[in-house]
């Protein structure tokens, strides 16, 4: 299992990623959940850095990744990942994604903004953990977060960045 | 000497991200209609895509069918 400061090193140090961007606060605490988890992985939303990295290290764990993106020039960036254990799809609404399943690890960071508590509802008893970025609580007006959260057995928030990361589970403690 | 496989997987993760920022620079480039910048951002991404290819070969080769835990530190092995 590989904690959230060895693995804020691994970003650092191995993956050269300055943390410091916005769009990389999450990736600790991804690697850190995903060493934690054995089955499959679901991205709503891809990045420049999430996925990739989930990509990887699921070929390398020879476990399968769901990647869904609604904008559609963010998915000409990462279409070029699609492989058997890899499936990168674009939707015109995430009501076209099939995610009622089991999941070791789903990733929220997607848009429109408000859609993000809608699929943690419809992912909530089937994730083990759910790792949402951008929660800190001043652009909780955008995200609706807050009300869903309290829903969640467990919570566990990181918040070492200006941009927040939590991580929920109905499941299991966070250790 | 030979690369391990958190090396070579450490160096895959490195050129996605660098293939991102070309892609996303090239598709910039083409919208904004400057056609050339394009052309070059596609031989950039020609080249990554060849360094992609190379490591994936050989991060295949050796792991073939095994599962590789994911490594910190200086650990390194193939474990199941």
């Amino acid at each position: 299992m590989i904690g959230v400061d060895e693995a804020e090193n691994i970003v650092r140090e191995r993956f050269g990623i300055d943390l410091s961007d916005t769009g990389s606060t999450h990736l600790p605490v991804l690697i850190s959940v995903l060493s934690r988890t054995c089955c499959d992985v679901l991205e709503l939303g891809t990045g420049k850095y999430s996925t990739p990295i989930l990509h990887e290290l699921c070929e390398a764990q020879k476990r399968r990744l769901f990647s869904y993106e609604s904008n559609r020039s963010y998915y000409e960036k990462v279409k070029h990942f699609q492989t058997e254990l890899h499936s990168v799809e674009h939707v015109k609404s995430f009501d076209q994604a099939n995610i009622e399943q089991d999941w070791g690890l789903v990733f929220i960071d997607h848009a429109p903004a408000k859609r993000r508590v809608v699929d943690i509802e419809r992912v909530s008893v089937y994730a083990d953990y759910i790792v949402c970025h951008d929660t800190e609580p001043e652009p909780d007006y955008i995200y609706d977060y807050s009300e869903t959260f309290k829903n969640f057995l467990y919570r566990w928030d990181y918040t070492k960045f200006e941009t927040h990361t939590t991580v929920l589970s109905v499941r299991r403690e966070w250790e | 000497m030979e690369k391990t496989a958190t090396e070579l997987i450490d160096e895959l993760i490195i050129v996605h991200i660098k293939l991102y920022h070309v892609i996303d620079k090239k598709h910039e480039a083409a919208d904004m209609g400057f056609m050339e910048e394009a052309g070059y951002q596609g031989i950039v991404e020609d080249t990554l895509n060849g360094q992609r290819s190379a490591l994936k070969n050989a991060l295949s080769e050796k792991l073939g069918d095994e599962f590789h835990e994911i490594k910190v530190g200086s650990q390194e092995g193939l474990q199941r």
